[in-house]
Formats: structure tokens, sequence, C-alpha cells
């Protein structure tokens, strides 16, 4: 009887995903990250020509003009991400949601050997086969193995392991692939002459206990295949992006009628963020042109919120040295980066200045709305500022309507 | 009480409206937040009622998923001449419009049709496609094929070893592929709305 874990990871997800929809950009180098300015995600082409995260998309631009550069779509990544964790759990009742494209899953007991080996196969290619992306697969007795092991063969890696043969087949990795091992920690360890995973995994205890701290205690028994992490149920995503955006018509750039529209992607961002229980710590806004250009800024907030009203104060301030005057915008759209709070701090950590009063009456008066919303399945209250959103024609994807991923025009 | 008060169908409006939003039912836990109960034994007789009226369902580990009466359209069958007996009428049972078109839901996506290709098919331009991806096409199917990069709806032939690409629509040539063939995915659904 033999406890294996399953740890899956999605192939440069995000652009996985625009190619589901895209199949002209397949072997192409491929980026998402337009409506933030920077690489978010880069295919395995863009990275082969030396295409980093965090790349600036207009030095991407000058420098790899061949690189096809995407605007991100994160309703349609959480779509396919809810799709993951689905099929996961047709073969596994224990999944844990680690974030947007990964996942752990607790092998059955007596699945072990053989069995374990078939089941990451078929987990594998149902994923390939009913998404149309590829995901690496890495089977193993402990999380920290198992997220090593899906790392060894990536793209496309199928990689099982079990008590018998990890070490033989995982530690001769680099200590910089486990998870955990950090830019700091790692120039230091090789200094010691600690390269390989098996170099840390083989070290004794003592010297464990003597140079490092318990995080590292942890990581060399989970190397050693004893289980410390255990793979937790449900969702316990860490943070999630939520992207609210809407194309209308006619384009314009009147500052008014751009924050109206921006106004209303806020507030249904945070309506969906309090739907999940978690709070906003950094936003983006971006308008589009109609010649698919992007203007994009960037906040952060001290103390994570759950309410719309000081974002839009910030926004309305910047937005008119957002807009060009001879461009004329044709969408906009918000993007939170949201987190669930911690345990016993229903309102965020408090603040010197009182802040958090003012977050907390706010939340008071959007929980009733909230409410109405659950009671008429609709935003029958609605911010006054998002008024002018109201009357104009929008274009609406079909995936608003069905909840099912949209695949686009076929002739 | 409030809670003896509160019937199976306010119970299940308050489901829907957190499905409508979630696209997934919700946990015992937040079950028990919806409802205001704290109690986990409340929670689960309300299930237990919702069970019983086909309006969800539970598996091995305990969680919810869709019943045959969650959201339900009422169908009454093909339209012909004449009336349905009562008798028919019940046999036909109700059942919602998603799980009497999707199978496999994690499986299936939506394309809009562009172009008249498919017309002699009764398929429009502007008409919407549900697809099941990771299916094998039999002969006949139609499907969401890949030739040349761009995706395309056709008819799938197959004679032997050969295969094509057939138009329902006589302005266009059958196409048959020189290397293999990628199927992307088969039609299961056609929706056309009419505002």
């Amino acid at each position: 009887m033999q406890n294996l874990v399953l740890h899956l990871d999605g192939d440069a997800f995000f652009v996985g995903c625009e190619l589901t929809r895209r199949p002209d950009l397949r072997g192409l180098p491929v980026v998402t990250g337009a409506e933030r300015g920077i690489a978010s995600a880069m295919s395995y082409e863009a990275k082969r020509l030396g295409v980093t995260r965090g790349y600036p998309i207009f030095k991407l631009r000058k420098d790899f003009p061949q690189v096809v550069v995407l605007p991100g779509d994160y309703e349609l990544y959480e779509q396919y991400a809810n799709r993951m964790y689905t099929i996961v759990r047709r073969f596994s009742n224990r999944v844990e949601e680690y974030s947007i494209d990964e996942c752990f899953a607790q092998l059955r007991q007596g699945s072990a050997g053989q069995a374990s080996h078939e089941i990451a196969r078929e987990v594998k290619s149902t994923l390939a086969r009913e998404l149309g992306m590829t995901f690496s697969v890495g089977v193993a007795p402990t999380k920290v193995l198992a997220k090593l092991a899906s790392k060894r063969d990536k793209p496309n890696g199928l990689v099982c392991t079990n008590y018998d043969n990890f070490a033989h087949e995982l530690y001769g990795m680099d200590l910089g692939k486990v998870w955990g091992i950090g830019a700091r920690s790692l120039p230091l360890m090789r200094a010691l002459g600690v390269v390989t995973v098996g170099d840390f995994a083989n070290q004794s205890e003592s010297w464990m206990r003597g140079n490092w701290n318990v995080n590292f205690l942890d990581l060399w028994h989970e190397l050693r295949g004893e289980q410390v992490y255990k793979v937790s149920e449900g969702n316990i995503a860490k943070h999630l992006s939520i992207q609210k955006t809407r194309t209308f018509s006619p384009a314009t750039n009147d500052p008014s009628v751009l924050m109206g529209q921006l106004a209303k992607n806020i507030e249904n961002a945070f309506g969906y963020a309090r739907s999940l229980n978690l709070s906003a710590s950094e936003a983006q806004i971006f308008i589009k042109t109609e010649k698919f250009g992007y203007q994009v800024t960037e906040f952060k907030f001290l103390n994570p919120i759950q309410t719309p009203e000081l974002l839009l104060d910030q926004v309305r301030k910047v937005l008119p040295s957002l807009i060009r005057k001879n461009e004329k915008y044709r969408a906009t759209g918000v993007v939170l980066k949201a987190s669930p709070l911690a345990r016993g701090l229903a309102l965020g950590p408090r603040d010197l200045f009182g802040n958090h009063l003012v977050e907390s009456s706010r939340l008071a008066v959007h929980q009733v709305a909230d409410r109405l919303y659950d009671k008429y399945g609709g935003r029958v209250l609605t911010l006054g500022s998002a008024l002018t959103a109201r009357n104009m024609h929008h274009t609406q994807s079909a995936r608003t309507h069905l909840g099912l991923p949209y695949l686009g025009e076929v002739c | 009480m409030k809670k003896g008060q509160r019937t199976v169908k306010e119970v299940a409006n308050r489901l829907e409206a957190f499905y409508l939003r979630n696209r997934r039912l919700p946990s015992f836990a937040e079950l028990g937040e919806i409802l205001n109960l704290r109690s986990k034994n409340a929670v689960s007789q309300w299930v237990g009622k919702l069970e019983e009226a086909e309006i969800v369902r539970q598996d091995r580990t305990g969680k919810l998923s869709l019943g045959e009466n969650f959201s339900t359209l009422k169908l009454l069958g093909s339209i012909e001449a004449g009336f349905p007996t009562g008798a028919e009428e019940e046999a036909l049972d109700t059942l919602s419009l998603d799980s009497y078109l999707i199978k496999n839901r994690e499986a299936t996506y939506v394309l809009t049709v562009k172009g008249d290709s498919m017309i002699d098919a009764g398929i429009h331009e502007g008409d919407m496609v549900i697809v099941e991806r990771g299916v094998e096409a039999r002969s006949g199917d139609i499907v969401i094929a890949e030739v040349d990069g761009a995706f395309t709806l056709k008819y799938f032939r197959k004679r032997g070893r050969e295969v094509s690409l057939e138009a329902a629509n006589k302005k266009y040539k059958t196409i048959f592929p020189k290397n293999d063939l990628t199927i992307s995915a088969v039609v299961r659904v056609v929706i056309r709305k009419y505002v």
C-alpha cells in the first residue's frame, strides 16, 4: 500500500488556452500580456527566442518583431482551470487547486505501482483530448517530489516515480528546480557544494538542523520521500486574477463615458471577488483603442479591499491623463489580483488611520446590494458612476450566456 | 422559527442564484451560509429534501451535483398535429436545457457560424454550434476540422481509408486533406435565436 501524489502543471497555460481558439498560431512564438504591458506567459517557441516573464511589450515588439502578442483573457483561463480540476476529480477524490494552472491529487491507496502510472497517463490524455492543450504530469511519494517530477520532462512530460525509484529518477536534477528553494538560498547551497537535489537530500539531519531553518528541514524530509505537506481538499487558490471587460459601440474618447464603463467593470469585479470571499490587493485598468492598442495603469492598495470606491477614486484621477486626444476607445477592463483574507481578519488588517472602518461601512452597503443580487438575479442596485454605461450598446460574448469557452468563428 | 417556514422551492431558488453566479453548486459549508444555518445537521436535512425533489444529487464524496429538476424548463415533446395527452406529458418529464444539450461539460465548447457552406444542412450564418472535443468522429457527423490553421465546419466522410470534408452547399468543393486531418470536435447542437 503506497500513497502517491500527482502533480499537474499546464504547459505555458495561458498561451495553451489561447491556442485552443487560434489554431493558426500553433508553432509560433506567442506571448500574452498585451493588456498589462509586460509578457505574462510565453509559448515555448517564444521562450526559445529568449523572451522571459515580465519582458516589456514595447521592447518585445522591437527586439522580436516576429512574436505574436495577445491580450490576456482571465475569464477563459479560469474556465479552463475549472475544467482541469473537474477532470482530475474524476480520478481522485482529493484534489488541491493549487493555482490557475496547477493542481495536486492524492492517488488512492492501493493504487500504487503500475496502477498509479496508468492513472497519470489517463489524466494526462483526458486533459489533452477534452481541453485541447498539453499538461506535464509528475507522480511521486510527496508533493515536493511530485512537483519536481512534473518539471523534469516539461513540456508535455510524464514522469511517474514510486518509493523505490524516485531517488534514481529525480536526484540528478538541479536543486534550483525544487519548489521553495529560492534565488537567495541557492548560491549559498552551491557554495557548500550542494548542487543537485540528491546532494541536498543525502545530507545528514544534523547538517540540516545545524545550518538551515525549519522550512528547509521540511523540504529535506519531503525530498527523502517522507510526507510533510498534505494534499488538502478543495480550492484554496492562493490568489486569483479577476477580469471584467466590456466592449461597446460607438467608440469614444469622452472621459465620462469611459469612466462609466470602467465603473461598471470595477463594480462587477469586486462583486465577484466578494462572492468568492476574496479581497484585492492590486488592480490594473486598461482602455483599448479601436486599433487594438492598450493604455494601462496599475494600482496597489495598502490594505486588501472588497469594495470598489477606493479604486474608483483613483481611476477618476488618472483617467484623463490616460486618454489620448487622437484615439478612440472601444473597450475598457479591470483585472483584480485577489486573495483570501487571513482567518479571523474579517475586514483585513486594522489600520492606524481608521481606513478599515471606512472599508467596513462600505462593505456593509455592498453586502446589501449583493443580497438583492442573489434574490433577483441581477444588479438591481448599482453604482451611480456606472449609470452612463447603462444605455450603451454592448457586444457580449457567447460564453457570458452559456458558461462554455467560446472558440470564435467557424466557416 | 424561521427555518420551519422555508419551502424547498425557496431553498432551490437560492441554490440557483448561487449557481448562476458561481457556475457551481455550493459546498455544505457554503450552503449553511446561504441558508443562515449554523448546524451541519440542519444543512444536511435540506440537502436530503433537495435530493428527494431531484433538484440536486450527491456523489460518493458528498459533493453536490445538478439533479434533473434543477432550474427546469418544461419539455413538451415534439410539436405535432394534435395535443399531447396528459399521460404523454408526464412520461416526458422535465429536464434542464443544459443536461439535455450537454453530455460532457468539460469537453464542450461554443463557436459562431460564419458563411453559408453548411446551408443545406440547415446551419446558417450567425448560428451557434455546441461542439464536443475528444470524441471520435463517425462518417456523416458534422465536425470542426482544422484546415490550414483555421477551423472549418463540414460533414466528415470516410470511405475505407479515404477521409474527406464535405460542405452542405454545391458552391463549395469537397476537401481531401493531403496530410493528416485534425478533427478538433464534433458538432452536437445548433442554436438559432430569433429575437
